[in-house]
């Protein structure tokens, strides 16, 4: 989407908000200001912990073994469920602005874990050749650390953020208009602007509030994001693929180049590893680390620990809550996992027919590229009230809550599975393509043969994904507020979603641990199971 | 007899909205049962020209003329073998092979992918997956699978230059074998490289590309019986002289 684009747009909605809100449009920039600081801060928090964390967790062994699975578990509970948590705590410590901090923390934890593992791949795939000049050149401490490990992690760190950032502006919404213990805190911002019309009734006002947000995600992606993704194809290792004119040195005159650059920079500032080199390689950032995947925690072990704090959190739960009751978490388990496999089967349906039909057609992907961006960017959670109230109006109360919290769970599924899918069948390499052309495949020969063969690993990956998100959207999709009246069908998600709204703690807790729950033992038990299987699936070097 | 003729083709490409003209009437033909090798500089468009013949590129004018039908776009009578192997990671080296032979019956596709696999010395190979295989075998896969298909004309566009020398050496001259047999599958062969020894190996013919814009500034005949003694004196001079036609 280009710039002027997002002009036109912008001015248009500005017109149609001074239309309808007279002189208060002026609020608006003020809310934009607002909600674009918490997302700085947020940002800022998310910098300096998944490098720190990142940077130590691929360099250094032991960390390695203990933090990786702890944060990959921790990645699983679903944002919303810290929530609760986090409002607790927060507004009891600090009573005057615990509630912008519960908001930053938000968006916070659902930045940075894109970060944070793109981080950690990053290290991982620095090229050996690259270490081994490192070693032969005696660089290592903060040497290694400022010319080797940060310059190659600028494109991972990049992109990481670019997922990440995106994500966060649902929960931006969500962390706005916060409900908790029947109090509502509502921060200003654009995400409460939305949220307060919507809930409200004001339907124009909501969808204009969507516009201003659409405008802001926009303009951010195509003035901060996409200049810096274009800058870190500088600092990739990988190459684009010169094919049609087999660039033959293209690669390795590339790699020279880095090398020497690399060497002479490195040579250079000796004067540097004094403390903080040593801190350093203390800490293990040196070429010499290697890690193994293999040797850290066993998960199973810590899926049987969530097992046990779920059935001690069950037995006292009887005892305690008031709301919690018999085989509750069960079947609401049931109800939520049956609800995400439908939306889930749904969004594959309707993401991989549209990505096999646009994928490879240039003209086409640059026509529907900048509408899947506005899509994406616009945060399903603002439009909830919105598809609730049709939806409602149309199936009526108990099979239109259904379908729309099925709906619902959709937004928050179908996008990763889109993109995912999108970029598995353009990086396809050329040669197998031109090959089906050759050997004059017909359109299924090449589907069933080529193409979904190929694209299956990004299936699993964009599922793994998808699932995650989609229990995420369970929390605001099982329960709605419209109006002061509650539309909610029962899941896990109403689970904690009531829990707060009562202030009832150990329906909250028990509904983030069987999400945990089902988040790890899916991964554990299905999709990495179905990725062990498809490893031979990738394209990538044999052993020569 | 004429086999393929490759008629004033033009190819032109954009570049950041300047025109590039890469081929300019590139013209020449091939016979029956003649190996021709095409050499010049990196960047004159050779790769251009050999997808050009296998139907992947429409070139911006001129034609591609075989057994005097013109082809448009690709035909079952030609194969290209690509410079990095193309193989599918997800099958089997049989059942990589087989995938040119989808439109056979099932029998008859195993037979035959069988017996190219054998052919280009894989046999015990078939169950093996492309990641299990050495460079150099897993460029024999993708010649069989090029070769089962039983083209009449067989397009290699720098087979053995990811290869290192011995493998390229022995696949090499287990390709010309293929070619010399009388009962083989290929009946003319065009194959690129910018290894001028690798030219002299191979070709009855070689053709010399200029710089861009790009045409046949020579064609020289290699008159020297196979195998060919890389130490003869014939041998050398020939390299001598497609060095410096190159350099010109």
């Amino acid at each position: 989407m280009k710039g002027r684009h997002i002009l036109i747009f912008a001015i248009f909605i500005a017109i149609a908000l001074f239309y309808t809100m007279g002189e208060e449009a002026l609020m608006v920039p003020y809310y934009i200001l607002r909600s674009l600081l918490r997302m700085t801060s947020a940002y800022i928090l998310t910098l300096i912990f998944s490098l720190t964390f990142g940077i130590l967790i691929a360099h250094n062994e032991r960390a390695f073994r203990i933090l990786f699975p702890v944060m990959d578990i921790l990645q699983s509970i679903p944002v919303l469920g810290f929530v609760p948590f986090a409002m607790f705590f927060l507004i009891t410590v600090f009573p005057g602005f615990g509630t912008e901090i519960v908001s930053i923390f938000l968006i916070f934890t659902s930045m940075t874990w894109a970060v944070l593992f793109n981080i950690v791949e990053g290290v991982k795939t620095i090229p050996s050749y690259i270490k081994d000049i490192s070693k032969m050149n005696n660089i290592k401490g903060l040497n290694y650390l400022f010319h080797v490990v940060l310059p190659a992690l600028y494109p991972p760190l990049i992109s990481g953020s670019v997922t990440g950032w995106g994500g966060a502006w649902y929960f931006l919404v969500v962390g706005e208009y916060l409900i908790f213990a029947d109090n509502i805190y509502i921060l200003s911002g654009i995400g409460s602007f939305i949220s307060k019309s919507a809930y409200s009734g004001d339907m124009v006002l909501s969808l204009l509030g969507i516009g201003v947000l659409a405008v802001v995600v926009l303009s951010i992606n195509r003035f901060v994001w996409q200049p810096l993704l274009f800058r870190a194809r500088k600092y990739s290792y990988g190459c684009q693929e010169t094919y049609i004119e087999s660039g033959e040195s293209a690669v390795l005159a590339l790699e020279n180049a880095y090398r020497e650059g690399v060497k002479e920079k490195l040579t250079k500032s000796k004067f540097f590893s004094s403390f903080f080199g040593k801190l350093f390689s203390f800490l293990g950032i040196s070429p010499y680390s290697k890690i193994k995947k293999e040797e850290t925690l066993s998960l199973s072990f810590l899926a049987l620990l969530f097992i046990i704090l779920v059935g001690l959190g069950s037995f006292i739960a009887y005892e305690t809550s008031e709301f919690v009751e018999g085989w509750m978490v069960l079947s609401y388990s049931l109800r939520t996992i049956i609800r995400i496999i439908i939306a889930y089967l749904l969004a594959l349906f309707w993401t991989l027919a549209v990505a096999l039909s646009i994928a490879r057609n240039k003209e086409l992907l640059r026509m529907l590229m900048p509408i899947f961006d506005v899509g994406q960017s616009i945060p399903a959670v603002a439009v909830f009230p919105i598809i609730v109230v049709i939806v409602i109006q149309v199936f009526g109360g108990g099979l239109g809550i259904e379908i729309a919290s099925v709906f619902l769970i959709m937004t928050g599924t179908q996008w990763y599975l889109l993109f995912n899918l999108i970029r598995a069948i353009r990086s396809i390499p050329g040669e197998i393509l031109d090959l089906s052309k050759i050997m004059r495949l017909n359109t299924s020969q090449r589907l069933r043969n080529i193409i979904i063969p190929a694209i299956i690993p990004a299936i699993i990956i964009g599922s793994v994904e998808a699932i995650g998100g989609g229990l995420n959207a369970t929390i605001v999709s099982e329960y709605i507020v419209y109006k002061d009246q509650v539309f909610y069908t029962e899941g896990l998600g109403y689970m904690m979603a009531e829990g707060a709204a009562l202030g009832d703690s150990t329906a909250i807790i028990l509904s983030v641990i069987s999400m945990m729950l089902i988040v790890l033992l899916v991964n554990k038990f299905v999709w990495k199971r179905m990725l062990e299987k498809v490893e031979r699936y990738s394209f990538g070097e044999g052993h020569g | 007899m004429v086999k393929l003729q490759i008629n004033e083709i033009v190819k032109n490409y954009e570049v950041d909205s300047k025109t590039i003209n890469v081929l300019d009437k590139v013209k020449f033909s091939i016979n029956e049962s003649e190996s021709v090798v095409i050499v010049g500089p990196s960047g004159c468009g050779k790769t251009i020209l050999i997808r050009i013949i296998a139907g992947l590129e429409t070139p911006d004018s001129g034609e591609v003329i075989l057994n005097n039908k013109k082809i448009s776009g690709p035909d079952p009578n030609v194969m290209l073998v690509f410079q990095s192997s193309s193989l599918l990671p997800w099958r089997t080296v049989l059942e990589n092979v087989e995938l040119s032979l989808l439109d056979k019956e099932d029998e008859e596709r195993r037979e035959t992918a069988l017996r190219y696999i054998d052919l280009v010395g894989l046999d015990g190979f078939e169950g093996s997956y492309p990641r299990e295989l050495s460079n150099g075998m897993r460029q024999r896969v993708d010649i069989a699978r090029a070769l089962c298909r039983e083209p009449e004309v067989l397009l290699m566009d720098e087979p053995f230059s990811m290869l290192d020398p011995l493998s390229a050496n022995n696949l090499r001259n287990e390709v010309l074998r293929i070619f010399m047999d009388e009962n083989g599958p290929i009946e003319s062969m065009i194959t690129i490289t910018h290894n001028i020894e690798e030219a002299v190996i191979m070709a009855d013919r070689i053709l010399v590309m200029s710089q861009r814009p790009s045409r046949i500034i020579a064609d020289v005949e290699v008159d020297l019986p196979y195998p060919r003694n890389r130490r003869g004196r014939k041998f050398n001079d020939l390299i001598d002289k497609i060095t410096s036609l190159i350099t010109l």
